[in-house]
């Protein structure tokens, strides 16, 4: 049988991190061969990706995309620990930041999409603006997951990143992708249940 | 894709390796900078010398192995880079200088669509959205037999993953499909008779952009 891939997102990495681990220990407890990844990954592109986030490496938005979705590629296609090959021998994945963290971070998600149109696309001033539209079109070849759980965590502080998050969610949803947003702020103990359920719900037909 | 933004104008020179793409950049180069037209300019190549272009670089050279997919993503990737990193072509172009490229997109389109399927290589297109259309594209059109020599001559048996015959005559095709989807959407792309003598050659370059460029 093959095995499922799971993702979870958000913005508060040390949460995502904590459920990840905390899922992967119950898949083991009941005998399910799991393993746990994330991205940027570790590969040659994925370290780019890294030192570009780190702001060590200066990449402008459009090409940090892209360079994204080529550590996905990689992430995904790669012959040794590629994530299709644990799929096809039956281990499911849990993966921390998938496509809806580029979506969330490096959107302009405020803009209209209709700003990005085909039509619009050979404007004589080139925009810096990059848009979720073009985002979700160079992600297209990126296997989508048999369940994202965005774990939805209220601060003040990144209100906006959150509002990104969210309206990523909306739009994907709308294209009938398989996401579900949990209450990141509940007790972990509750976290741990509620994402454990959306797993037997969705991933394990239980 | 984006209309060049730049009072400087973008020239790109593509064909199979062993086509002499390289050799008439040099020479427009050195013509261009006689050009009273012309007050700079800034002759750059693909894969670029920049991070992600290097990783390419280990690639091709077999140091570093990929799937074609994350390939083709990271030569867009390397594109976009080179054209939008601080130094980069985007801000020559608007700077005045005039920019001569060797390779760019067309490239993707007859080496790395080699292996992909019909709608990869529209995802291909999605990513090569950011780019820049240059205002001229010379395709140095030579037989694969003649670049299969050249190339021997030049480089010996030292060949890239792409320098075999079989596999040139494949991109040759891509090539010509490529050239003649991107015309329908407007773009200028001159076909010159790469097998002529080298200054013969450039001197169909150097006709055609003071015709159309100065």
């Amino acid at each position: 049988m093959a095995g499922k891939f799971i993702v979870l997102e958000g913005v508060d990495q040390v949460v995502l991190e904590a459920q990840a681990n905390h899922l992967v220990a119950w898949l083991q407890e009941q005998q399910f061969p799991v393993i746990i990844t994330r991205e940027p990954t570790a590969g040659p592109v994925g370290g780019q990706v890294q030192l570009a986030l780190d702001g060590r490496l200066i990449l402008d938005t459009r090409t940090l995309a892209v360079l994204s979705v080529a550590d996905r590629m990689d992430h995904l296609q790669r012959e040794e620990g590629g994530i299709l090959r644990h799929l096809a021998e039956g281990r499911h994945v849990i993966c921390v930041g998938y496509a809806l963290a580029d979506y969330a971070h490096l959107s302009d998600a405020h803009l209209s999409d209709a700003h990005f149109s085909d039509a619009n696309i050979s404007d004589a001033n080139i925009s810096d603006a990059v848009s979720l539209e073009w985002l979700i079109r160079i992600n297209q070849l990126c296997v989508w997951p048999d369940l994202v759980i965005v774990v939805d965590v209220k601060t003040t502080a990144d209100d906006d990143m959150r509002n990104r998050y969210l309206y990523a969610v909306e739009q994907c949803c709308l294209d009938g992708k398989n996401i579900v947003v949990v209450d990141g702020n509940q007790a972990d103990d509750g976290l741990r249940r509620a994402c454990q359920d959306l797993v037997k719900q969705f991933v394990l037909g239980e | 894709m984006y209309p060049n933004p730049g009072p400087g104008k973008l020239i790109v020179l593509e064909g199979l390796d062993g086509a002499g793409t390289t050799t008439q950049a040099q020479i427009l180069r050195d013509w261009l900078r006689g050009c009273k037209q012309v007050t700079d300019v800034y002759v750059t190549w693909e894969p670029s010398a920049g991070p992600v272009g290097t990783q390419i670089r280990q690639v091709l050279t077999r140091r570093l192995s990929m799937d074609r997919r994350t390939l083709a993503a990271l030569f867009a990737a390397d594109r976009i880079d080179h054209l939008y990193h601080p130094q980069g072509v985007i801000k020559r172009l608007k700077a005045g200088t005039w920019v001569v490229m060797d390779r760019y997109y067309l490239s993707s389109f007859a080496y790395q669509a080699l292996s992909l399927s019909e709608g990869e290589i529209q995802w291909l297109r999605y990513l090569h959205a950011p780019c820049v259309i240059p205002d001229v594209t010379f395709f140095l059109d030579v037989p694969v037999k003649v670049c299969i020599e050249r190339i021997g001559r030049n480089r010996g048996t030292n060949f890239e993953l792409f320098e075999k015959e079989e596999l040139l005559n494949a991109v040759s095709a891509k090539y010509w499909s490529a050239i003649d989807s991107f015309v329908v959407q407007g773009e200028n792309i001159q076909i010159i008779d790469g097998t002529q003598h080298k200054h013969a050659v450039t001197q169909g370059l150097q006709t055609y952009i003071a015709a159309a460029l100065f």
